[in-house]
């Protein structure tokens, strides 16, 4: 069969004569352009932080194919499931695709919006508008953006136009652990050498099957080089069966046995001595460190967690004598599960400086990436705007987290709510979905209460239900960057973050939105210089490439997509914490803070198991997901579409269920149903749930209305219960429920 | 225009663009009553359905894509490219180059031309299979979701058109 060519456009272009139907055609194509050949572009994957490298193939503004990028330090040329199914988010069906309003005031998830499309221009006029009058009305304080605390531009947004409440999911993650670390060793670091220790302890964090590629593949590489891994986890995780020895801990305990690990490595002097005495201000508060800890024995610890005081002791001598070890702290786990969060992290911190490997072969060290200017060091702004106005978190009764400026989602409903009702005028959301909230029936309820929100994200989620007008965000695959290695980071390298492909639709980044309400709300910010021309983030984007030297502008950088300086690795002699110059055990700072120890002392989780509800609640974050935001992704969806009750077969017997049989978990914050799934991988007081499932929204295509929100048994908290608890780093306590358990 | 290719045309638009005016001056050009009745007095919420039917914040039912409808369902998938090598055949392409090549208004509209130009049958029966062979579950989905008689109606004359002998 042969097709002939023809122009048809041709017969549009003959004006009067051509018939309504060409007019038509003529109105929906153009001349054909020249097909693009396929090409091969570099790129970095989005989807999580350590942001591996990727090999693009893409044809006519279409994404074929992802790989691994050879050569890369984070994915050492590999992606992971979810970095291969990259290509899905950009081309969800289910994607937002152009700027809508609402035209049905009254806002719920059973509601329907009645969407219009309206154009970048109106949507952007109105927020500048309603933010703009609330604020005039109210004060600042009654703008709630709940969003995270960059891009630069966003940044430089919230700074012009003084924003006090801003909140994100720190609390959820790793909130805890960077306050404390900026304490005992300096920074938070994302770091971690496992190739070269010879000791890995791990306190509930399942590496492997969080597929955060990089570590995965040290930890690999750790057992490989003959390094023994210990791991405590209520279940027998993937990464538990991995190791040499698990211990399934109780709940909540964890604290108990790092504590008593501490107790033995100083009482019997195990630790790293030359590092200790030179580079830790062990020395000027030894007394008060040995007394502290002489309470927290092995036989009290086991007391608490059910872990053989014999075994305590053993590990503590093995980790403090094998060579280089450590014990890391990453996010969600450890971090933010219980109200012990804080104390926990801060322990760990102290095992990590006694076995002497802070920037250590072996430890947790400090990224070696450049550093990239920001907008307001290549265009420094006007003087900003002082920031006045209530917290609606309650952050203010929180110093460290104050200080620190990230959190609280735990609190955000009830600040709404109850303690400043109406305080909340206009609200942006970005990129956050009230399912990630601790009890989201509740987030629901605040923001229904929110007169005006904008909401910006990629796919459609539930909190898109309760927008007046819905902004469609671009994918990291539509998307320009500079992006530094900081996860695997022995020496400094930098890979392009470049659009594959235009823009979907009408996608914008939040970088073009900062850009143009500022704009609109405060200009003078939003000027190259006073009185100069507007900031353009093309020609911003090319200062950053230039400024750091990584070639002549961003489109240079593209082409080779990836700078890499290698160099040998010097561990640090001098460390930046705050208030001198050496790795902090005792941290002088916290006692001048109510709230807070210098030492980490014994606290219980928040709920503890009851008459009324005696069960331990786990969650966990399936292998295949990526929080709550992948589930709609079809070739994730098919791995796992759905979350179930996991248990115990003992338990399932007492409780007389059987598997697939639903269930109801009820915890003093509310109950969900669910079909039980037998495992004998979990301690049999114990049920555990997937996180990211319970999407209520029916039009998510694929998972929309499977599975249950994990997070409608979880309590959220006040800022004034964490302040009381010694919560002080901000822990959401995001595992902290306990529940009765209830064939249906 | 043929009746069949006027008809496939006026679908395609309205399965475009949801201007009501417009769809009305269109349904007189081309000869289409029982569209021009099913519009109505419908500005406003012609559109309010076509975004909840097509475009959703909160999801979209009926994606108007026939990469959407393929077994693992997406965007830009085989079928876009397949859609954007015929166009390309014929010296022409989407005008929204960032927006997916196989849009059921698209190929509708594509499809009309192709009749109105005198293709020969085997050229017809070829794009059919390649690119209409979904539209009869799309418009199933669309009848079933729609709150406006026009959708509905232009369901039913999109799958009773692409699963005629005749065409």
């Amino acid at each position: 069969m042969t097709l002939t060519r023809r122009n048809w456009l041709r017969l549009t272009a003959a004006g009067g004569a051509a018939l309504a139907g060409d007019k038509l055609f003529g109105a929906y194509f153009q001349p054909a352009q020249a097909a693009s050949d396929e090409k091969t572009l570099i790129t970095s994957c989005g989807i999580c932080s350590p942001a591996c490298g990727i090999k693009a193939t893409v044809k006519d503004s279409a994404i074929r194919f992802l790989e691994g990028l050879p050569g890369d330090q984070s994915g050492r040329g590999k992606l992971c499931g979810k970095g291969t199914a990259g290509a899905q988010f950009a081309y969800d069906p289910d994607r937002l695709k152009y700027p809508m309003k609402r035209t049905n005031p009254v806002k719920g998830l059973e509601e329907d919006p009645g969407w219009v499309r309206i154009t970048w221009q109106e949507a952007l006029d109105t927020i500048a508008q309603k933010f703009g009058a609330a604020k005039q009305q109210f004060g600042a304080e009654s703008l709630l953006f709940i969003t995270g605390g960059s891009p630069d531009v966003w940044a430089r947004y919230m700074n012009a136009i003084g924003i006090v409440n801003r909140i994100d999911h720190l609390d959820e993650c790793f909130l805890s652990d960077r306050i404390v670390q900026k304490y005992t060793v300096g920074s938070k670091s994302w770091c971690n050498d496992f190739e070269n220790s010879r000791y890995i302890l791990l306190f509930g964090w399942d590496i492997l099957a969080k597929t955060k590629l990089t570590y995965a593949q040290g930890i690999v590489d750790a057992k490989d080089n003959g390094a023994k891994v210990v791991c405590f986890n209520p279940q027998f995780s993937a990464t538990a069966r991995f190791s040499d020895e698990w211990y399934p801990i109780k709940p909540g305990t964890d604290l108990a046995v790092a504590l008593a690990m501490i107790n033995v490595i100083v009482t019997e002097n195990l630790y790293a001595k030359e590092f200790v005495d030179n580079y830790t201000n062990f020395g000027q508060y030894e007394k008060q460190i040995r007394e502290h800890f002489q309470q927290f024995t092995p036989q009290w610890a086991e007391k608490e967690s059910e872990i053989p005081a014999a075994a305590i002791e053993r590990i503590a001598r093995e980790f403090a004598t094998s060579g280089p070890a450590i014990v890391p702290a990453h996010k969600k786990t450890l971090c933010a599960n219980y109200q012990n969060g804080t104390q926990l992290v801060h322990a760990i911190s102290i095992l990590n400086i006694l076995a002497g490997t802070i920037d250590r072969p072996g430890g947790r060290y400090f990224s070696r990436a450049p550093s990239i200017a920001g907008v307001d060091a290549i265009y420094p702004p006007p003087a900003y705007p002082a920031k006045a106005g209530r917290r609606v978190d309650g952050k203010d009764k929180l110093p460290f987290v104050l200080e620190d400026g990230g959190g609280l989602f735990s609190t955000a409903a009830g600040g709404i709510l109850e303690k400043y009702p109406n305080m909340i005028q206009a609200c942006m959301i970005n990129a956050y979905t009230a399912v990630s909230f601790p009890n989201p029936p509740r987030m629901f309820e605040a923001l229904a209460s929110i007169p005006f929100t904008a909401v910006m994200d990629v796919i459609p989620t539930d909190t898109v239900s309760y927008a007046d007008i819905s902004l469609p965000s671009v994918t990291y695959l539509e998307s320009n960057d500079l992006v530094t290695r900081d996860y695997k980071a022995l020496y400094p390298q930098v890979v392009v973050r470049q659009a594959l492909i235009p823009p979907m639709f009408e996608a914008k980044s939040i970088g073009y939105v900062a850009l143009e309400l500022g704009k609109r709300m405060a200009p003078d910010y939003f000027k190259q210089a006073p009185g100069g021309d507007w900031i353009d983030l093309n020609v911003l984007l090319d200062e950053k490439t230039k400024r750091a030297g990584l070639g002549a502008n961003f489109a240079e950088f593209k082409t080779t997509g990836v700078y890499t300086k290698e160099q040998p690795f010097t561990p640090r002699t001098t460390f930046s914490v705050a208030g001198g110059t050496k790795c902090q055990i005792y941290v002088p700072q916290f006692t001048a803070a109510k709230g807070a120890d210098a030492l980490p002392v014994w606290r219980t989780k928040r709920d503890l198991p009851s008459a009324d509800y005696p069960y331990y609640y786990l969650t966990f974050i399936p292998a295949v997901h990526k929080r709550n935001s992948t589930q709609n992704n079809s070739i994730l969806n098919e791995m796992l579409p759905t979350n179930s009750a996991m248990m115990n077969p003992a338990l399932a017997q007492k409780l007389k269920v059987v598997e697939g049989q639903m269930v109801r978990l009820r915890s003093r914050a509310g109950a969900i149903e669910l079909p039980a799934h037998l495992t004998e991988t979990l301690r049999p007081d114990a049920v555990m749930v997937a996180h990211g499932f319970g999407h209520r929204s029916k039009l998510l295509t694929k998972a929309g209305g499977k599975g249950v929100r994990d997070g409608d048994i979880i309590a959220d908290q006040t800022a004034d219960e964490m302040f009381l608890a010694g919560n002080f780093g901000g822990s959401a306590c995001i595992m902290d429920a306990v529940v009765a358990i209830e064939p249906v | 225009m043929t009746g069949t290719a006027a008809a496939c045309a006026f679908l395609g638009h309205a399965f475009l663009k949801p201007d009501a005016a417009a769809l009305s001056a269109l349904a007189e050009d081309l000869n289409q009553p029982e569209a021009r009745r099913a519009l109505g007095d419908s500005q406003g919420t012609l559109e309010v359905d076509y975004n909840r039917l097509f475009l959703n914040p909160g999801g979209t039912p009926c994606p108007p894509w026939q990469s959407a409808h393929a077994a693992e369902p997406r965007l830009m998938g085989a079928a876009h490219l397949s859609a954007l090598e015929w166009f390309r055949r014929y010296d022409v392409e989407p005008s929204a180059t960032n927006d997916p090549a196989d849009h059921v208004g698209l190929l509708l509209l594509f499809y009309a031309q192709l009749l109105d130009s005198g293709e020969d049958a085997e050229t017809l029966a070829l794009f059919r299979e390649q690119h209409l062979g979904w539209i009869p579950a799309f418009c199933d989905c669309v009848e079933q979701h729609t709150r406006h008689p026009f959708y509905r109606l232009a369901a039913v004359t999109a799958r009773s058109l692409v699963t005629s002998d005749h065409y």
